[in-house]
């Protein structure tokens, strides 16, 4: 972050900027790069299901299902808050997955350089604001006054703290490969030369498997595609109405989006190359342009590697079918949490017989 | 404490960010007609019947399991933090208190509370 600063630094006072101004700027900046990644982000994937993947699925599908019969919203209005609910409940409902969405999407390190949010606990507080969401629900199908609202949030907030619980014993197996919490230096504790052997997939695999599991059953059972949310929850409750539910649609890729990029970031080495070196370092051209290039292509990395997840998950929501919630949490509890911790103490076995003891 | 400047910063401007939409959402509107609304609260009155209805008792029991869990999960973490500097000592512990915590969840399946009516 120096580099980038005293750069950033030097050329605003050559703009002669003032200096209150340009230390402003230097906070506000990070947030509009990440609202305007998420919103290219949020629009291209939206455009890939609708338009790609839907149309392939509708080929192949039996004729008959009725699953795709989406009723008229009977209400359309906007500015009408409920008269019986209570008002603060009702819109921090949303703001309950709208912020914590934005803050995770500061917290990775897009390249070495580079972190929106630079704190030294970037992934427990990853983690800690993973849950918040699952308030979120809660509280809209509170606040929507409706009984098939409450019921509905009631089972998808207990799907989702049931696979919390495997997510994060599993992250453990990787925190004890690196000794860090800070996702920049786990993804450099993944950096030898050999390139993606040193990965953390291959000592930790079970742990990615439970990962990938969860992620997936957070997107798919979880969000609004599942039907039982989608039509009780938000739609059938014609109470969130306009702008609160088209939220609630669009930040289900902005989490598809974030869930690959802390995979990624986690398990497949984040932003560094999966040959050991860089391409911009194989022909040296003068050396200002490697160091900038070099940035540039850790973004490259980072954003290939998370497009082949992000279509992985993509292309599981699509065909999976769907699940009764009951059996959803019942394999959370009963496969993957003893998973996850036969997966820790596999990892600390895996670390003593390695030798990386500092002591 | 410099290190959580931008964090707050971060945070400030993202929840204002949601304000913003809210308030922009609530200017820029469509009004229904009067009658409208009044047909849309009665659908509604008759649906919603309390707070304080029943409601199965498996959801309490999955908070109560998330609850345990997660504390352990928080205990592992500094755990798994110090590990790299401890040695065979640390290990056996670790796989102690992993046999505990599978005992508890072995223990909660056969009392069957995982089950579905």
């Amino acid at each position: 972050m120096d580099m980038l600063y005293q750069f950033y630094i030097r050329n605003m006072e050559q703009a002669g900027v003032p200096e209150a101004g340009v230390i402003a700027l230097w906070y506000i900046l990070p947030f509009c790069l990440t609202i305007a990644a998420l919103i290219i982000v949020i629009l291209l994937m939206f455009i890939v299901e609708r338009k790609v993947i839907l149309p392939v699925l509708n080929k192949y599908k039996k004729k008959n299902t009725e699953t795709e019969t989406e009723e008229k919203n009977p209400q359309t209005a906007d500015c009408n808050l409920p008269d019986d609910s209570n008002k603060l409940l009702y819109l921090s409902a949303i703001s309950l997955v709208l912020v914590p969405v934005i803050m995770a999407w500061g917290m990775v390190p897009y390249s070495n350089k580079y972190i929106p949010v630079p704190s030294g606990v970037n992934l427990l507080l990853f983690l800690s604001i993973l849950i918040l969401p699952v308030c979120g629900i809660l509280l809209a199908g509170i606040a929507g006054r409706n009984n098939f609202s409450l019921a509905s949030s009631v089972r998808s907030s207990a799907i989702t703290i049931s696979y919390v619980v495997p997510m994060m014993i599993s992250v453990i197996g990787v925190v004890v490969l690196s000794s860090s919490l800070n996702i920049n230096e786990i993804i450099l504790g993944q950096s030898i030369t050999a390139g993606a052997f040193g990965w953390y997939v291959l000592p930790s695999f079970i742990g990615f498997l439970v990962l990938f599991t969860g992620i997936i059953v957070q997107v798919c059972y979880v969000s609004l595609k599942y039907p039982v949310v989608k039509n009780f929850a938000i739609k059938s409750d014609a109470k969130y109405s306009g702008i609160k539910p088209a939220i609630l649609n669009a930040l289900e890729y902005a989490v598809i989006f974030i869930m690959a990029l802390f995979l990624v970031c986690l398990f497949f080495g984040g932003y560094l190359p999966p040959l050991g070196f860089y391409l911009s370092e194989v022909y040296e051209f003068n050396y200002s342009f490697n160091t900038i290039a070099v940035y540039f292509e850790q973004i490259f990395w980072l954003i290939a590697k998370t497009i082949i997840v992000v279509f992985v998950i993509m292309w599981v929501r699509a065909i999976l079918p769907e699940i009764r919630d009951g059996r959803i949490v019942k394999f959370a509890w009963k496969w993957l949490l003893p998973l996850s911790v036969l997966n820790f103490c596999a990892v600390c076995v895996y670390k003593y017989l390695a030798g990386g003891f500092v002591a | 404490v410099q290190e959580f400047v931008g964090l707050f910063v971060f945070l400030i401007l993202a929840i204002s960010l949601s304000a913003a939409v809210f308030a922009l959402g609530h200017i820029k509107c469509r009004k229904l007609s009067s009658e409208r609304e009044d047909a849309v609260k009665e659908q509604e009155q008759n649906v919603f019947s309390g707070l304080k209805k029943r409601n199965d008792i498996r959801f309490i029991m999955y908070a109560v399991l998330f609850l345990v869990f997660s504390t352990e999960a928080i205990l592992l973490f500094p755990t798994a933090l110090s590990y790299g500097k401890q040695g065979l000592y640390a290990l056996v512990e670790i796989l102690i208190f992993s046999a505990i915590l599978l005992a508890g969840l072995i223990y909660a399946l056969r009392k069957n509370i995982l089950r579905w009516k």
